[in-house]
């Protein structure tokens, strides 16, 4: 079948009245949850994800999606609004938006946010569309050690680039890598780590460690920095952007859209550095750079559009090999697990309609953005005037029934307190639960990978060396590990000269 | 005496590191062609411990001056109000139902934060209990009973 045979069947998915309405609620639950200050897509797919349990899988897939972008959305609404962004990649988008705000163009801003989002968004669904076919054919051809090798680069990649330095990063996935294996080895049947608890036989149930680690944390870490006072958001003002509004954003978004959609494929990069790309470029090929900081267009549109550009290809790596490039993407694809979907080369031939039907609900999501949320966008900030302490309660009920339903004993919702109280200690120690969730993903993948290219290659381990690709999977992971050290060792020597 | 980010991270890599070796040990190496079910667990504890100890090294080889204390003091209340509350409805959800553990969720919970006047509780419990029932037992139709003895 050719390309747009295929993209008509996800049209017929995605259309299906019921899907799309799921689209539309994923939509604007994400943009309502992710308009709170501090909240990212990371928590709000996460407090959501019960919602989608009792749902058949297209719609329960095609929610998640639209809960993402949503929550993406409402992130840079509150950056412009607010000045508070509820994730690394909105923070960009603070500087000249919420200088824009100030200045009385929130709508504007917010305008061009969505309209450049909604262009890149378009382009990266073609681009996922596009490069599909070809990678699932090559990544079919991938063996036991290419697969190993990649989620070994994978995870390195993604967590040496975070902040707080590379021991953390990789020690904090390396922990969750570990409670990955928990449960019944898949290659003999062993149980491990279980502790004789039979609800434990099939791992660490993912929704009750999302759920935890993010949303039952989060309260616990909002609820102790004292009581908030009410928040103080910019009037939205008219959202048309005048015809030199368009002159300076249009270019500005064309080139957003290409840093994003080229560095949202790789691991480790993903959004949050595509959007400090795109601005860094922009300031430094603008006429009058001095410009930037005091409102600039084009500090908004490029920034916007490369995130989503970023968000869009990310979808790439996850669903053609299965192995997600970033932490949001590692807790999509545990949502898409739970509902029996293993992404991968074979999910476009085996699940075709769901496959091509998500592709095309993405574009359709990221319409409603535009359609519908733009002008509701005052309804979703008024969510910001109600109280913290009715909000989380709500959540912690939302959060607890959600996990509760998933099974019938109140075993998940101890669970719950575990990870809860786990990421509570990791907040505390600076640890990223969002790598842990990477590890808790990736673990399983690269132990029954590497296994099996061990047994297939009699125990010989230099059969990652000898397969080309699996090579280059290798060294990559090594020289980011060598890169890593290096700048700590670095910066270990100038930290003893200065003390 | 106060306890750094870089202190508290390092402990955590070496508590679960030590616990994965010691656990993993015990389900077997296997052979390199076959490798066993503790293989990896060991492996992985053991580079996790590695790191706990290097982490723990350089929080104490840096300046005490500059740590980043892990706790602030008046945190124990909103941590365990909040644990609380889950446990609490963790306990009631079945023996008594939906209504019950929400009520005794809501009433523990609320003390994390103080805030809101007395009679807010009460309107929180009322808000919670039918939003959660309409999206979860009328929404999505999930066999939620809201009191055990009857409904």
């Amino acid at each position: 079948m050719d390309l747009v045979s295929l993209l008509a069947t996800g049209m017929q998915v995605a259309l299906n009245p019921v899907n799309l309405l799921y689209c539309l609620l994923g939509v604007s639950l994400g943009t309502a949850i992710g308009v709170l200050p501090g909240v990212g897509p990371i928590i709000t797919i996460a407090l959501l994800l019960p919602l989608s349990f009792g749902l058949p899988t297209e719609a329960s897939i095609i929610l998640l999606a639209g809960i993402y972008y949503g929550a993406s959305y409402g992130g840079s609404t509150t950056s412009i609004l607010v000045n508070l962004p509820g994730e690394a990649s909105s923070a960009v988008t603070c500087i000249d938006g919420h200088q824009m705000a100030k200045n009385g163009r929130a709508g504007v801003a917010l305008a061009v946010a969505a309209l450049g989002s909604f262009f890149a968004g378009t382009v990266g669904t073609l681009l996922i569309a596009l490069a599909g076919p070809p990678l699932a054919a090559v990544a079919m051809r991938f063996g036991a050690a290419e697969y190993a090798a990649l989620v070994f680069a994978a995870l390195l990649m993604v967590a040496t680039m975070t902040r707080g330095g590379a021991i953390k990063g990789i020690g904090v996935a390396l922990l969750g890598v570990i409670f990955g294996l928990a449960g019944s080895d898949v290659m003999t049947g062993v149980f491990r780590f279980t502790f004789d608890i039979p609800e434990l036989r099939d791992g660490v149930d993912f929704a009750a460690l999302a759920v935890g680690l993010f949303a039952i944390a989060e309260i616990i870490g909002n609820t102790s920095s004292g009581p908030q006072g009410k928040i103080a958001t910019s009037a939205i003002g008219n959202l048309w952007p005048t015809r030199d509004d368009f002159r300076r954003a249009w270019p500005a978004v064309v080139r957003g859209t290409g840093i994003g959609a080229l560095l949202g494929v790789l691991p480790g990069a993903g959004v949050a550095m595509s959007s400090f790309s795109a601005y860094m470029v922009e300031k430094n090929i603008a006429e009058q750079p001095e410009r930037f900081g005091e409102g600039a267009i084009e500090g908004v549109a490029a920034p916007e559009s490369a995130n989503n550009a970023a968000a869009q290809t990310g979808f790439i790596p996850t669903l053609l090999l299965g192995i997600p490039g970033s932490p949001v993407m590692a807790l999509l694809l545990g949502a898409f697990m739970i509902h029996g979907v293993a992404p991968g080369p074979r999910m476009m031939s085996e699940h075709a309609p769901l496959f091509w039907g998500l592709i095309a609900s993405m574009w359709i999501g990221n319409l409603f953005l535009v359609v519908l949320n733009l002008p509701l966008i005052g309804l979703w900030v008024r969510l910001l005037n109600v109280p913290y302490h009715w909000l989380y309660v709500f959540v912690l009920a939302f959060a607890c029934v959600g996990v509760f339903t998933m099974g019938t004993s109140a075993f998940q919702i101890y669970v719950l307190i575990f990870f809860g109280f786990l990421g509570y200690l990791l907040k505390a120690a600076g640890l990223s639960p969002a790598l842990f969730i990477l590890g808790f993903i990736l673990g399983p993948m690269f132990e029954e990978n590497f296994r099996r290219a061990m047994a297939i290659s009699h125990g010989d381990p230099l059969v990652f060396l000898q397969r080309p690709i699996s090579l280059i999977f290798v060294l990559l992971g090594l020289s980011v590990l060598a890169l890593a050290t290096t700048s700590f060792v670095r910066r270990g020597r100038e930290e003893a000269a200065e003390g | 005496m106060t306890v750094s980010s870089n202190t508290l991270a390092g402990a955590i890599f070496l508590f679960f590191g030590m616990a994965t070796v010691i656990v993993g040990w015990g389900y077997g190496l296997g052979t390199m062609t076959q490798l066993g079910s503790g293989a990896l667990p060991v492996v992985a504890g053991g580079a996790l411990s590695a790191l706990g100890v290097v982490q723990l090294l350089s929080a104490v080889r840096s300046a005490a001056s500059a740590a980043v204390p892990a706790f602030s003091r008046f945190e124990l209340r909103p941590l365990l109000s909040i644990l609380g509350a889950v446990l609490a409805f963790a306990v009631l959800i079945l023996p008594t139902g939906l209504v019950p553990a929400l009520v005794a969720l809501v009433a523990i919970g609320w003390f994390a934060q103080k805030g809101g006047a007395k009679w807010e509780i009460a309107g929180a419990m009322i808000v919670v209990i039918v939003l959660v029932t309409a999206i979860f037992k009328y929404g999505l139709g999930l066999p939620l009973r809201l009191f055990v003895w009857g409904f």
